[in-house]
């Protein structure tokens, strides 16, 4: 380490040491838990050629969605006041697009033909305690906005995009312990996520439920 | 310089033995290998055949006409060719004098030819040296704005025949019906380069597809078409490889249709100038045209399949392929 990095690393920590010096309540949770997210209508699509009229004739339809998919995510929750929380997040999910795929001119039935997709999800936001509640139950209200990756099944295209997310939650606290671990709990929420950009073929923002579950750390 | 005149387009076409992208181009034979007959410089020259005038239809209005249809291949901005106006000329249509040359010619045995393109070819590169089309004066033809009654529009054919003056075949994005008294009605298409017109006064032939747009740009690449992809892959009917099968690729963002056939022994396809993204697959027979629209008559073409609507989403990089899929269609 060079010397300039010391330095900048011993006023790092003094900071630190004085800033927690100042808020005896500072915390920080570390979680990790799953998620499950809705699927979301992709929209519909009809292949269609022209006619001698200019109109046109459809070939066949198509309609999409974005399954719903169970997935990981991590979360930190930094407190930055008395009733609110910084949060950064991470997730993953493997949801698969289906189209299915029928009125076509020259076959009857329908195939459905998918896709699976493996999403990834980094981003920020914030978490605001309600008024409600006690030391170990506390609901929150939270909302996020997230840089979304998306890898197409044969991993040579990526589709990126932004996903935001509001909804809300409980925190239960196990139980409280003085020192610098001060417990387990485990986090539940439920939210609508939207989508803009990513896997999508029109521009319309995606709206899907979501709902996770975490244990987390408090330190 | 070896150099001969090949005879009307579709008898000239002939399958490349590889995979071509997105459509036919015509190739030639050069050293035993196969190359696309396309043009080395740039802009390509054409002139108009002074005696290029019909009932409604003065040189005038001609050269206007073809100047539109010569417009349109030109803008397309992901492909470079590009054509310059040379002036009227003495010469017909079919005179190997070099001169790339447009007008009418009365041809009342071709009762079912419009229009048709010829080529002078250098047989040591596969470039082309001149393309002559002559649409035949037999029909009535139009130069209005709006279309006439009765009257084939002379914009839509020559934007037709343009797409061969520059090097491609023809397209299979069509549907067809037999008619009573022989021949076939087309009931829609999504190319310029369907072989088939659309009925006399019609003018939706105005105007380049996807297709078409794929084509010329494979052909003579320029922008970022380097950023669009290929899908590719074989079609097999019980295990065996189909030749003359019909890909279509469909675009689940764009609504583009791009299609190409299989074209060798091992029944390979690949289709170029794909926008990125997942795509639907169809396979289908070659059965709203006759098979020798596109090969040559020596190919056996098996159209005794059914439509296979693939079941899963192919997707294609941007800039890449998409690595090969196997298509199984079943006997009808």
């Amino acid at each position: 380490m060079t010397r300039a990095a010391a330095l900048a690393a011993c006023a790092f920590a003094v900071c630190a040491s004085t800033a927690r010096a100042q808020d005896p309540n500072s915390r920080v949770d570390f979680g990790a838990g799953i998620r499950w997210a809705g699927h979301a209508n992709l929209g519909s699509a009809t292949a269609t050629e022209t006619t001698g009229s200019g109109s046109t004739s459809p070939l066949f339809s198509t309609s999409s969605e974005l399954s719903g998919a169970a997935g990981f995510g991590v979360n930190i929750d930094v407190r930055v006041a008395r009733r609110v929380e910084a949060v950064a997040i991470a997730t993953f999910a493997k949801p698969t697009i289906h189209t299915t795929i029928s009125n076509d001119i020259e076959s009857s039935g329908s195939v459905t033909a998918s896709e699976t997709v493996k999403e990834y999800a980094f981003g920020g936001g914030a978490l605001v305690y309600l008024p409600r509640g006690n030391a170990r139950l506390r609901p929150f209200a939270a909302g996020t906005v997230a840089y979304l990756r998306q890898l197409h099944e044969s991993n040579t295209l990526v589709a990126t995009g932004t996903a935001f997310q509001f909804g809300g939650g409980v925190k239960y606290l196990f139980g409280s312990r003085r020192g610098r671990f001060k417990g387990l709990g485990v986090r539940a929420e439920a939210a609508v996520e939207g989508r803009r950009k990513g896997v999508a073929f029109d521009s319309r923002t995606l709206f899907s439920p979501v709902v996770a579950a975490s244990l987390f750390a408090r330190f | 310089m070896s150099i001969g005149r090949s005879v009307v387009i579709i008898a000239v076409l002939t399958a490349m033995p590889q995979p071509a992208d997105a459509y036919l181009k015509f190739g030639v034979r050069v050293g035993g290998r196969s190359v696309a007959l396309k043009w080395a410089q740039m802009p390509v020259r054409y002139f108009v055949s002074a005696n290029s005038a019909v009932p409604g239809v003065a040189v005038g209005d001609f050269e206007a006409a073809v100047a539109r249809a010569f417009a349109s291949w030109q803008a397309v901005p992901t492909s470079s060719i590009a054509y310059q106006y040379g002036g009227r000329t003495g010469a017909q249509p079919g005179e190997d004098d070099g001169s790339s040359t447009l007008g009418f010619a009365s041809h009342p045995e071709l009762d079912r030819v419009l229009a048709s393109t010829s080529f002078l070819i250098d047989r040591t590169n596969g470039t082309l040296i001149e393309s002559d089309i002559f649409f035949n004066s037999t029909f009535p033809w139009s130069v209005s704005q709006g279309g006439e009654t009765g009257k084939f529009d002379l914009e839509s054919i020559a934007l037709h025949e343009i797409g061969h003056f520059s090097g491609l075949g023809h397209s299979a994005l069509g549907e067809t019906e037999l008619r009573a008294e022989g021949g076939r009605r087309v009931l829609s298409s999504e190319a310029v380069m369907f072989p088939i017109a659309f009925a006399a006064g019609s003018i939706a032939g105005r105007t380049l597809k996807a297709d078409d747009i794929a084509g010329v740009s494979d052909l003579y690449p320029d922008g970022d078409f380097d950023r669009r992809g290929s899908l590719s892959g074989r079609v097999l009917k019980n295990g065996t490889p189909l030749f003359g099968a019909h890909v279509i690729a469909f675009d689940l963002a764009t609504r583009e249709l791009i299609a190409g056939f299989t074209l060798n022994q091992q029944g390979e396809f690949s289709i170029g100038g794909l926008s990125p993204g997942p795509k639907v697959v169809r396979v289908e027979p070659l059965d709203d045209a006759d098979p020798d629209s596109f090969f040559d008559a020596s190919q056996n073409v098996d159209v005794n399949f059914r439509v296979l609507l693939f079941d899963r989403l192919v997707v294609v990089p941007r800039g890449g392929d998409s690595g090969r899929v196997d298509l199984n269609v079943v006997a009808k």
